[in-house]
């Protein structure tokens, strides 16, 4: 063979030697391509807000979202990591790419992470369950998918959700809600998180605020005493909370008969009678719905002057360590209430509540509040602000 | 070596047939327990919503009702949070979802989704007069702003809200206003007369949906959606 042919084809391999080693992976969109680190600046530390990036694909997306909670100026961030995303095939299978992406830009752009867990794979609940059916024989399953993401992400998480809403049937597998049984699930979850890590801060799941007590749902205060009751005290370093306003203003009194933002004094208050005083709350879902056919919405003005006062409000509590805003923009169009949480609409404009907020917390004190009592169309007032009723008609 | 051959053909075989599928009893189970379990978030005026004596109203639940009579069947409501309709069927906690559910794909593979019985997208609407000309007012950053604006860039004026717009609309300072379906109704008080002209600008479907296995419920549930199609039940709302 010719020399030059021989020259010509080692060309041609180095080429695609080069192509594959160097060219190839950055066209790979799951490759980590990370900004210089940053810093959040704020005036007020406990802001937070709830992304929605389990189902955001494009890195681009995921890191433009988290710049924009930065220049909001909040400093902490919840996001939704489903077990059976990172483990959907089997226990020995693990998958971290999309969880990857969003810690370690989370952590570049300064925020404080909170994770939140759980949600379960196919093969570790029998056939048609919900996501959300666990039994106490995969306990352990699920005891080590904690370990192992607070292992990975050791020092990147400020702090670990054990669950969602276990108060509500359709959280807790389609069964009835079950504290004493939660109980045991916090209590395997946090002996394995500090085993992987001893620092790791453990909280307790959110409640949904909700005045029900049925098999549907049970009221987040009694829920919470029960959770007490239980034993879980020594199983959680904090508790994570959800607090709406639906139709209410962020100051009206909280009453045991009532949903409104204040209802979270009332599950401290449970925290202190059962001693447990010392640990913090972390709000981490609240804010107000604009949505015009939601009976439970504001009207738009309302929702952005409702928010930023609740903001205010909130720094008053000294027990408080985050107050994350429900939901920061979700990577479609929904065409439903899910629509009028946002922030920031799908194409990253911002809402003018993210713009109050903002100003907010780059200190301007004269954030224009003003108190408008028009109610929104399309509301109804039969429900006096509660969670529906949840039950059967024909 | 023969009888190897064999147990592989045998394993291929099987490969290709797949696991036998379960029978699909889904709708012979709703007619014989005579109910069409209906799971929906009855909060959302006039779609679905309580009224005052506590029976749920709207046009989701005559939809369902209709759609259980052509089975056979009466329609059963339960009202949950809409935060927990996928939860309810997928757990067989119900047959299926009618609440203003517009299809997600991301869960078409637990979910089948039957053809659209209602859209709720943007449309022009009008009390009176002759909307073809004159201004548009449209919500800012509404579900009808972009295509109001691609249809008629130099006629869009931009309202906070609907509200704003629908009043712009009473006072005269426009002759047309973009809305969503279902709020031509909610707005009917404020602006009477007030009906939409020709189709939405967007589609946003609604649709029934059920457990992705559920094939057999589907069906019959579509059919029943075309035969109240053809007899002009489902021109509701407009």
């Amino acid at each position: 063979m010719p020399r030059a042919v021989l020259a010509i084809a080692g060309v041609g391999v180095a080429w695609l030697l080069v192509w594959q080693l160097l060219v190839t992976p950055w066209r790979d969109p799951n490759r980590l391509r990370l900004p210089p680190q940053q810093q959040v600046s704020t005036a007020v530390p406990i802001l937070g807000v709830h992304t929605r990036l389990t189902d955001e694909v494009e890195q681009s997306k995921i890191r433009r979202t988290l710049e924009m909670v930065r220049r909001m100026g909040a400093q902490w961030d919840v996001e939704y990591f489903p077990w059976n995303y990172v483990q959907r095939h089997g226990v020995g299978e693990w998958d971290w790419t999309h969880a990857d992406l969003v810690v370690d830009h989370a952590q570049r752009q300064g925020l404080k992470l909170i994770a939140r867990l759980d949600s379960v794979p196919v093969w570790a609940r029998p056939r048609d369950t919900a996501y959300s059916y666990l039994d106490p024989s995969h306990y352990a399953d699920f005891g080590n998918f904690v370990y192992q993401f607070v292992r990975r992400y050791r020092g990147k998480v400020a702090a670990y959700v054990i669950w969602n809403e276990p108060n509500v049937s359709y959280e807790w597998g389609v069964r009835p809600p079950d504290p004493e049984a939660y109980a045991q699930l916090l209590k395997v979850a946090y002996q394995r998180a500090k085993q992987a890590d001893s620092q790791a801060v453990v909280l307790a799941a959110p409640l949904a605020p909700t005045l029900e007590k049925s098999n549907l749902a049970l009221d987040d205060l009694d829920y919470l005493d029960r959770l007490y009751d239980a034993g879980a005290a020594p199983y959680f370093d904090g508790l994570a909370a959800h607090t709406y306003g639906w139709r209410n203003p962020p100051d009206q009194a909280p009453s045991a008969g009532a949903v409104n933002l204040r209802r979270v004094e009332l599950l401290r208050q449970v925290m202190v009678r059962h001693g447990d005083g010392g640990k913090m709350v972390y709000v981490t879902e609240t804010g107000w719905n604009d949505y015009p056919r939601w009976i439970r919405a504001v009207s738009p003005s309302q929702r952005t002057d409702y928010t930023v006062e609740a903001v205010r409000l909130a720094q008053s509590w000294p027990w408080l360590a985050a107050f994350c805003i429900w939901e920061f923009r979700l990577p479609t169009v929904t065409h439903t209430y899910n629509d009028a949480w946002y922030l920031v609409r799908t194409d990253f404009s911002p809402t003018p509540v993210y713009l109050a907020l903002r100003r907010l917390a780059a200190g301007n004190a004269s954030v224009k509040v003003k108190r408008e009592e028009k109610p929104s169309v399309g509301q109804a007032s039969s429900l006096s602000g509660a969670e529906g009723p949840a039950n059967w008609a024909a | 070596m023969k009888h190897e051959s064999v147990i592989i053909a045998a394993i291929l075989l099987l490969a290709a047939c797949g696991v036998p599928a379960r029978p699909d009893l889904s709708l012979e189970r709703v007619q014989q327990a005579g109910v069409l379990r209906v799971a929906l978030d009855a909060s959302f005026p006039p779609l679905e919503s309580v009224a005052p004596d506590g029976r749920i109203q709207g046009i989701d639940p005559h939809v369902a009702s209709a759609v259980a009579g052509q089975l056979g069947v009466r329609a059963q409501f339960l009202n949950i949070s809409s935060d927990g309709l996928k939860a309810a069927v997928l757990a067989g906690q119900a047959d299926a979802i009618v609440s203003s559910f517009t299809p997600v794909r991301e869960w078409s593979h637990e979910l089948g989704y039957s053809r659209s019985y209602y859209d709720a997208g943007p449309v022009l609407s009008a009390a009176s007069g002759d909307a073809r000309q004159g201004l548009i007012g449209v919500e800012a950053g509404g579900d009808g702003e972009a295509p109001a604006r691609r249809r008629w860039p130099d006629r869009i004026r931009l309202y906070a809200t609907s509200q704003d717009a629908v009043e712009a609309l009473n006072h005269g300072a426009i002759t047309g206003v973009v809305l969503d379906v279902p709020d031509i109704s909610l707005f009917a008080a404020d602006a009477p007369g007030l009906h939409a002209i020709g189709r939405p600008l967007e589609s946003v479907p609604y649709v029934v949906a059920v457990r992705k296995a559920d094939r057999l419920l589907l069906q019959a549930i579509d059919a029943a959606l075309a035969d109240m199609k053809a007899s002009g039940e489902l021109e509701i709302g407009r």
